[in-house]
């Protein structure tokens, strides 16, 4: 069931990044025009307009447009299934079952994590392997290989950052009837975040968010990530994994 | 959703404190930018137009609110194993469901008006100058139609899905596409005949801004949709084999 799920999620984002990216030679033509026009204005404008790192007549900055959707829907399945496979026991009522085998509820938790954590390492290896045909197929060339990477890397620990609240968030709540309604609100609300602090470009957001932390026009700009936000991005999933597990040890658990 | 609603109101916070230098900003953008840009038709300038930028994501959270709530609302029972309960008690089934409707709609109107309120006070506090209090209605009415398209999507979906844990899902993926799609048609225009598909696109807030008005085809669409999906719920739940 979970690799059927991981299958369908892995396939939607191909999709999506196939359906953006065809219509990548039509909108070529008018972008660059566009951004010769835009050229012309203060730097300031394009700022707050959220202009100034994604240059979209590059197919690499196209592909950093697109590449947020994909952040999107990779961060909800993230945090989908860390929260699902933490929250099983009592929504299933299978806690006296498992709970009662003689091991420790860490190595419960780890074998949980680690089969999440699996299943988004192959997503990842499937998406990153995907998306570097397609760029081939439709950048001819005319991108940077090792920014491509850079980029692509940034699913991973985005996702690694949701997938921490999202264990977090099991091990916090008594009882998760339904995963998908706290999943969506999560990473909605993480998301309008970016996108607000992307059109007011006001500092302070960017600490809240993680899709600022790995902000695709800057990663593409300066072909490096930010050191800061990466730290701030580790410490928060050694934290909330942290977390987790103490809570899960000491959490009640209803079995009926 | 509460959490939805809170963080309605942080948007705000943020918006608001930024708001009087993005305005400066946007003065000085010309014309002939802000058309290319795709916000010709709003003044953005204007606290209206700027509210309306923001629109896009309440349309995101309410969508995303109400077709759980209504995938939810149906398939409850059989998750929680209370259907035995429920449905042998002396009442019909469409009763049942006609209940449940009701539930989700005055959850959906609550919605609704904390966002109309939370809008209005936030608006006063930082906006000196004429009252756009019609405007914002009028978006809130638009977005009220929206919410309820995607509930009885919602409810569409689960009484139809034989697995409710599928219902859920299949009802994310049809917000997160739509929402797709008409991000793709902000961009791109010559996909433009996709519109229908998506309720995202059905009243945008420029058009309602600047018309003054919603567009009746689409007026015409949403209210098919509407019936169509709350037949859908009834016929489907009332031949439906619960699970226990």
């Amino acid at each position: 069931m979970s690799v059927l799920s991981m299958i369908y999620w892995t396939a939607a984002i191909i999709l999506l990044l196939l359906m953006f990216m065809l219509m990548y030679p039509a909108l070529s033509q008018d972008i660059s025009v566009f951004e010769s026009i835009l050229n012309n204005f203060p730097l300031e404008l394009r700022q707050a307009l959220g202009l100034t790192t994604l240059n979209l007549s590059q197919i690499l900055g196209y592909y950093g447009f697109v590449f947020i959707y994909v952040l999107l829907i990779g961060s909800i399945y993230a945090i989908k299934s860390a929260m699902a496979v933490l929250s099983e026991e009592p929504r299933s009522k299978t806690a006296d079952f498992l709970l009662a085998k003689p091991v420790s509820r860490t190595t419960v938790v780890t074998a949980k994590v680690l089969s999440v954590l699996t299943q988004l390492a192959v997503q990842n290896i499937i998406f990153i392997g995907v998306s570097y045909i397609i760029m081939l197929v439709y950048g001819r060339g005319q991108f940077n290989v090792a920014t491509l990477v850079l980029v692509n890397f940034s699913l991973i620990q985005v996702q690694l950052f949701f997938f921490a609240v999202g264990i977090f968030i099991a091990a916090v709540m008594k009882k998760i009837k339904t995963v998908l309604p706290i999943a969506l609100g999560v990473v909605f609300a993480f998301y309008i975040i970016q996108m607000i602090n992307q059109s007011i470009n006001d500092p302070k957001l960017a600490y809240i968010t993680p899709f600022a932390y790995f902000d695709v026009g800057k990663i593409i700009q300066n072909e490096s990530y930010d050191m800061i936000f990466l730290g701030i991005n580790f410490s928060i999933i050694a934290i909330l994994t942290a977390l987790t597990y103490l809570l899960y040890q000491r959490k009640d658990m209803p079995s009926i | 959703m509460i959490f939805l609603i809170y963080m309605g109101m942080l948007k705000y916070t943020g918006f608001a404190g930024a708001g009087e230098s993005v305005t400066d900003l946007f003065d000085q953008i010309p014309a002939g930018v802000k058309s290319i840009l795709g916000i010709g038709e709003l003044d953005v300038t204007t606290i209206a137009g700027y509210y309306a930028v923001f629109y896009l994501y309440f349309m995101l959270l309410a969508g995303a609110h109400a077709i759980m709530l209504g995938a939810i609302i149906i398939s409850k029972e059989e998750r929680d194993k209370t259907g035995d309960f429920l449905f042998s008690r002396p009442v019909s089934r469409s009763r049942i469901i006609t209940s449940k409707l009701i539930a989700a709609l005055l959850n959906i109107i609550v919605f609704n008006l904390t966002t109309l309120f939370a809008s209005l006070v936030f608006i006063n506090i930082y906006h000196k100058g004429p009252a756009i209090t019609d405007i914002i209605i009028q978006l809130m009415v638009s977005l009220f139609i929206l919410q309820l398209i995607f509930m009885v999507v919602g409810t569409g979906i689960a009484s139809v899905t034989k697995n409710i844990k599928r219902a859920t899902s299949i009802s994310a993926g049809i917000l997160l596409t739509t929402f797709l799609i008409s991000a793709a048609i902000d961009l791109y225009d010559k996909i433009a005949f996709l519109k229908f598909i998506t309720p995202f696109q059905y009243f945008p807030a420029g058009e309602t801004i600047t018309t003054g008005g919603y567009s009746p085809s689409y007026l015409i669409i949403s209210f098919l949709l509407i019936i169509t999906f709350v037949i859908i719920t009834y016929r489907f739940t009332e031949k439906r084999d619960i699970y226990i």
